[in-house]
């Protein structure tokens, strides 16, 4: 299935494209991304998705990894059968450490590999619509659209103060 | 009007991404030079045994393992100004948490060298690891030198996380102001960042993660290396002040090598806009107060050894002032707990002459004091027939200078091919009306 087409704006100030967002949530059109050099929390506001779930995978991966901590060591211990004198084999207290290091170890991996996998981040090119000067000092949304309506989201992108909208033409016929 | 001033700070800071100049490839040949000779060395150490080091008994533990505790405390600062004051919300950090956090990488890169150097049959390394053999050995996990493992492991693998996270976005900026191969190169590395407000909701909360988890971290390494001493009951070692000392010591050596390194580099890189003698007072401030903790921890040694009564204890402290080792421990007292004091006069700070100088000579003092501890301990230990003044031979002291020009060939080569400062931190909110920002 193809995508549907997007129509891209650029603006060279945060707030105009604050007013777009508002513009285009009120519409009701909510296939929308922003581009930004530095991260724009109050477009985060403004958008239907809000939360990442990157912490939650940090605290499960992480009790995955405290778990496994103790577990290596107890079943390290048992399988050496190392002479302690008397003194416990499995012995909790040393057991700490490593298990505190494998729940930072293991939280820290899972995290790269969620953040990673949630914000598509592998060797690609960059999307159509991207612009470069993205990452130097302007702000850009893109709306994905049926093709009947990208007149109507180019006229509010540029009624809200859009330097650049690419896309809006609908196509012929 | 932000755009001028967000262009402003892509100039500045991705201007240091290009070729170096002659002079700074000829620092890099001597560097690669210095390594070599060092590589030379370990190979003849390998071929003829630890015989031609200067260890011997009572003494095991000599230049290797002082570098390594030194090495490890270096990456310290690093972690502070990256994880500690990001949670902080510090704002001044910005300007020099890239080169720090770079000096951690490779500063623990640099430790871990150490422990496989001094390890003598360095191709059995791999009996340290867990793994399920034939003749049922395993690690002993109640072992600090098995936490060291998995500690310094940890750290290493998380700082280059944490590290390479950061760079993302500057990576991304980087390629879309190149061209060519250069554009391809940091595409691949930039992975596909574009700044989507997804990318940057994810990527937020990963870096507040990543702070959270390195925050307790970087207290533990230093605490675990502490107990490869203090779980022994070498006169001088065993001490429950230990772990805390240590990481004060850790956080004071790594900023005063930020001191060391930042102040000539922000010539060289000319990013003196962007990392300002105001950002450089700050880690001077922080350099006094752990000054004051080290000044503390080397008061509160002695009064312990004389409160707690034990008489070989005594022995130790007495013949660390006056032993074989003395001038070593007068000149990292002096250096680490008595010059810092220089740093509460405001006209010291802001001199980046003195800053420099203090810097230099507070890791010159960090790394004796590693020595003294380690060293002097275990060659003035219960019995006084067994005493043993250890020095170190040309082939330890030719190792332990050559990993210090890898690390600082590391940091030269990877400082001109990322940006140094961060570009996207270094960017201000933009000013939003109080209706925008709601």
């Amino acid at each position: 299935m193809s995508e549907a087409p997007r129509v891209a704006a650029t603006f060279t100030e945060a707030e105009p494209l604050l007013a777009a967002l508002r513009s285009l949530r009120e519409a009701g059109i909510d296939r929308l991304t922003v581009y930004s050099p530095v991260p724009l929390h109050e477009a985060e506001a403004l958008l239907p998705r809000q939360d990442s779930p990157i912490r939650w995978y940090a605290l499960a991966a992480g009790i995955a990894g405290c778990v496994g901590g103790f577990a290596l060591c107890i079943i390290a211990t048992r399988f050496f059968g190392l002479t302690v004198g008397g003194k416990p084999v499995v012995s909790w207290l040393p057991f700490c450490v490593i298990g505190f290091e494998l729940t930072v170890l293991i939280a820290g991996l899972a995290t790269m590999g969620t953040v990673f996998l949630y914000s598509r981040l592998y060797p690609r090119s960059v999307a159509e619509d991207y612009d470069p000067r993205f990452s130097v000092d302007t702000f850009g949304i893109s709306v994905q659209c049926e093709d009947d309506a990208r007149g109507k989201v180019a006229d509010l992108l540029r009624e809200a103060g859009a330097d650049e909208v690419r896309g809006g033409a609908e196509p012929a016929g | 009007m932000p755009a001028t001033a967000y262009r402003q700070v892509n100039e500045e800071i991705l201007q240091a991404v290009r070729m170096p100049s002659r002079r700074y490839l000829g620092l890099l040949a001597l560097l690669a030079g210095g390594m070599g000779w060092a590589a030379l060395c370990f190979a003849y150490q390998v071929m003829t045994g630890m015989g031609v080091t200067g260890l011997n008994l009572p003494v095991g533990w000599g230049t290797y393992i002082t570098s390594f505790v030194f090495w490890i405390g270096i990456g310290h600062a690093g972690t502070l100004i990256s994880a500690i004051l990001y949670l902080l919300r510090v704002e001044w950090r910005t300007a020099v948490a890239r080169a720090a956090e770079t000096m951690t990488v490779f500063a623990v890169m640099t430790a871990g060298l150490f422990p496989l150097i001094h390890l003598g049959r360095v191709w059995v390394v791999y009996f340290i690891l867990p793994y399920p053999n034939t003749a049922h050995l395993w690690p002993n996990f109640r072992s600090p030198l098995v936490f060291d493992v998995v500690a310094i492991t940890t750290y290493l693998t998380i700082s280059v996380l944490f590290w390479y996270l950061g760079l993302i976005p500057d990576l991304a900026a980087v390629r879309d102001a190149s061209t060519g191969r250069k554009r391809w190169v940091y595409g691949v590395l930039s992975v596909g960042w574009q700044g989507a407000n997804d990318q940057w909701r994810h990527y937020l909360r990963a870096y507040a993660c990543f702070a959270a988890l390195a925050t307790p971290l970087v207290i533990s390494v230093h605490s675990v290396v502490s107990w490869d001493f203090a779980v022994g009951i070498v006169p001088g070692w065993h001490e429950t002040i230990f772990p805390p000392y240590f990481v004060a010591g850790a956080i004071h050596s790594g900023l005063a090598m930020v001191l060391t390194l930042l102040i000539p580099l922000r010539s060289v890189l000319r990013l003196k806009a962007v990392i300002q003698p105001r950002h450089l007072e700050e880690v001077a401030k922080l350099i006094i107060v752990t000054g004051l903790m080290m000044l503390y921890a080397y008061a509160v040694e002695p009064f312990m050894a004389w409160y707690g009564g034990d008489l070989v204890e005594r022995q130790s402290v007495v013949l660390r002032a006056t032993g074989p080792y003395a001038p070593y421990f007068w000149t990292m007292t002096a250096l680490n707990a008595v010059l810092p004091l220089a740093l509460f006069r405001k006209r010291v700070r802001t001199s980046l002459v003195a800053l420099f100088a203090i810097g230099l000579l507070i890791n010159v003092g960090m790394w004796l004091e590693r020595y003294v501890i380690i060293v002097g301990s275990l060659a003035n230990d219960f019995m006084p027939s067994a005493w043993f003044t250890y020095r170190p031979s040309w082939v330890e002291l030719s190792i332990a200078v050559g990993a210090g020009c890898f690390f600082l060939f590391m940091l030269l080569v990877t400082l001109r091919v990322i940006p140094a400062v961060a570009v996207s931190e270094s960017k201000p909110e933009p000013r939003l009306a109080e209706e925008s920002a709601g």
